[in-house]
């Protein structure tokens, strides 16, 4: 499966589900990571990505995205 | 047209038992804080240092008939709480008699602050806010940007649909605020008897789906894209690029500490000059006395100490503000953060040890921000190591002596090593720490929202650096000036020659022999130990020129000036924010005597070398 952490620059994807750490987990659904969220990845460093997700900008560590699985298309296309 | 009601900053006083409260909620960036001004019309009580309000602040609005405390709280995402700011806001809405004795455990009411550009990630916590069944009224900010994006706002249409008022506000030119305080009265006062409000502790994923659900269909119904937003270019390509944006970020931070030395150096010879000239204007017009003796030598060295480094920190905070409020602070903290955690410390560290260079005081206050606790531990025990503005006076006159005020460049080159120098002290302390401190590895990651892009707001920039300015005057001003007094009689009486210091400070000889400096000296970094800035209108009371110091122990107080913990107010705040004393006095304690030795090793390596 497919996690946040792994796709590549410019690509958006959708929130699937999560997997690990519940702490990250439960911080990240409050910043708006909920399933069916459009995030689309615009800029990746060494060890943080930054994304943007419902209008607004998140960073955060590769290892805190690897918590999001995501898949490629809206269940709704 | 006259204003409705009036605001007074407290003290508070009310002639009902238990004055209303009225609670300003939203999430961080919000626009909460500048909105909570225009509201209540002050300053005085805000701490808005860099990073976040990360306590509550207070201002009383009385009118004829009543008394309402208003509080601006930390930004929160949602009603579960993170970190120690956001756990702040959710005392304030669920155990509010504690934090106000007589009050019920709930506010009166809620101003729900929503940035009207970001509807679909902060409706969520409307939804949770709405649902805890306190009354609410929400102000609609940044609706310029929102019109920039291209969203078409039906707030009426809004307002009925959540049945409770929607107010947009331009925080700009301040319209709407007006509107907001008569709405917020009338719902206070016709505030029915409320059932208890309920605020689950935690919420699952799928009461979140349905919050982030319900917040779709609202900006669907009620803020309308009215044209695709424009395709601008976008800042963050450069500022988040893995080369670019560390090019910049390495700019950004250089030009910030070279223009706090070269901006400013006109400015502080200009106040010294000005101090020496009153100083002279008075040994000529009074007749000596020892009332001139006290003005002349003890409370005017005493003042201009404090004055000298006005502008520096002025300059510091100007900056600070100005890149906190243009949105850069959090991209810095996200390029960072992979350096900070190799030591232990988080991107979120960034903020704290940053406004360190200003002041330890409010830097220890921005930890808060800081998720894992140890991470946070970490941060407040390396923040005293930040060269902090008070420690510029004696780096500017050791300095001075050590190259001589004809080499500018060398003196830049030597505060630029010592910058480094701190910096490398705080790297190796928090990975020392990290080992020693007893606690499990914070497992809460680094994750953090990047604020759009803004025009610094030119006023609010420069109402904030004149408060925070005069809050340090206010602070560092008092205390110098009463050990000066004490200082200068200590040294005046009886006679100069048989005073107090004259009888007991050669007893100081031994500690300070190694680092080649005589007694004056010690005394001088004895009281110095109250507060850094103290060491330069000591020596200069008791009479010590810099020249009277040698190179070898210039250098070696450079080392001890900048590890040692000489302020007695950051170890007042260190033990608030952790509680208790025992951390903060050990870690004092070691850094002081890290730093002694240190510099008695500097001083005596530099002896072999053959260096006086």
């Amino acid at each position: 499966m497919n996690t946040l952490a792994t796709i590549a620059l410019g690509e958006t994807v959708y929130v699937d589900d999560f997997q690990g750490n519940p702490l990250v987990i439960d911080r990240l659904q409050d910043m708006g990571f909920i399933p069916g969220s459009k995030v689309s990845l615009f800029s990746t460093l060494s060890g943080t990505m930054a994304v943007e997700v419902r209008g607004s900008k998140i960073a955060m560590r590769k290892e805190d995205a690897s918590c999001v699985l995501i898949r490629h298309a809206s269940s709704c296309d | 047209m006259p204003p409705v009601f009036s605001f007074d900053t407290p003290p508070l006083v009310t002639k009902s038992k238990s004055p209303l409260a009225l609670l300003f909620v939203g999430h961080p960036n919000s626009g909460k804080t500048t909105l909570f001004n225009q509201f209540t019309g002050s300053h005085f009580k805000t701490m808005n240092y860099p990073g976040s309000t990360v306590t509550y602040t207070t201002s009383t609005w009385k009118t004829a008939t009543t008394s309402v405390m208003v509080m601006d709280t930390p930004g929160i995402l949602s009603l579960s709480p993170h970190s120690e700011d956001e756990a702040v806001t959710i005392d304030t809405l669920t155990t509010l008699h504690l934090l106000i004795p007589g009050h019920t455990p709930h506010p009166d009411g809620l101003v729900v602050v929503i940035d009207a550009s970001q509807p679909l990630r902060q409706l969520g916590l409307l939804h949770q806010l709405l649902a805890t069944g306190l009354p609410v009224v929400v102000a609609l900010t940044m609706i310029d940007v929102a019109q920039k994006r291209g969203l078409l706002i039906d707030w009426k249409g809004f307002q009925d649909k959540i049945d409770a008022p929607v107010v947009p506000i331009n925080g700009r030119s301040g319209e709407g605020v007006q509107l907001l305080k008569d709405v917020c009265m009338f719902t206070l006062l016709q505030k029915k008897s409320m059932p208890t409000p309920s605020i689950p502790p935690i919420f699952s994923q799928a009461q979140r789906t349905l919050q982030f659900g319900w917040a779709d269909d609202m900006s669907q119904a009620f803020f309308i894209s009215k044209s695709p937003s424009k395709k601008t270019f976008d800042l963050d390509r450069i500022v988040l690029d893995p080369i670019w944006g560390w090019i910049l970020f390495l700019g950004i931070m250089g030009c910030l500490f070279w223009s706090i030395f070269w901006l400013t150096a006109p400015c502080m010879d200009g106040i010294a000059a000005g101090f020496d000239y009153v100083g002279h204007l008075f040994t000529l017009i009074c007749p000596p006395s020892w009332g001139r003796r006290l003005l002349v030598e003890g409370l005017l060295p005493g003042l201009s100490a404090v004055a000298v480094f006005v502008p520096q920190i002025a300059c510091l905070f100007f900056l600070l503000n100005l890149l906190e409020s243009s949105g850069y602070l959090a991209r810095g903290a996200t390029l960072v953060d992979r350096p900070l955690s190799r030591i232990g410390l988080n991107g979120k560290s960034f903020v704290p040890l940053l406004s360190g260079f200003a002041c330890a005081i409010p830097a220890m206050m921005a930890t808060r921000t800081i998720t894992g606790k140890k991470e946070r531990l970490l941060t407040l025990a390396v923040i005293p190591l930040m060269t902090c503005s008070a420690r510029l006076p004696v780096y500017g006159l050791l300095l001075s002596n050590l190259v001589g005020k004809s080499h500018p460049f060398l003196a830049g080159l030597g505060m630029g090593l010592l910058y480094m120098g701190s910096i490398a002290c705080a790297s190796l302390m928090a990975l020392v720490g990290g080992k020693l401190l007893q606690l499990p590895k914070s497992n809460l990651g680094f994750q953090i929202e990047l604020p759009t892009w803004h025009c610094p707001v030119w006023r609010h920039v420069f109402v904030q650096v004149w408060h925070q300015t005069l809050g340090f005057i206010k602070k560092a001003g008092p205390i110098i000036v009463v050990i000066s007094l004490i200082l200068w009689v200590l040294s005046s009486y009886p006679t100069p020659a048989s005073s107090l210091t004259m009888r007991w400070g050669p007893y100081l000889s031994p500690i300070v022999a190694p680092l080649g400096v005589d007694w004056r000296v010690g005394v001088a970094l004895f009281l110095s130990f109250s507060a850094r800035e103290v060491f330069v209108s000591a020596l200069l009371l008791m009479g010590v020129k810099g020249t009277m110091i040698g190179t070898s122990s210039c250098v070696g107080l450079l080392v001890f000036f900048m590890i040692s913990m000489q302020c007695l107010a950051t170890l007042a705040i260190a033990k608030k924010e952790t509680g208790s004393w025992r951390l903060p006095l050990i870690v004092s304690l070691f850094y002081s005597i890290l730093a002694y030795i240190l510099a008695i090793g500097v001083v005596q390596f530099l002896h072999i070398l053959g260096v006086s």
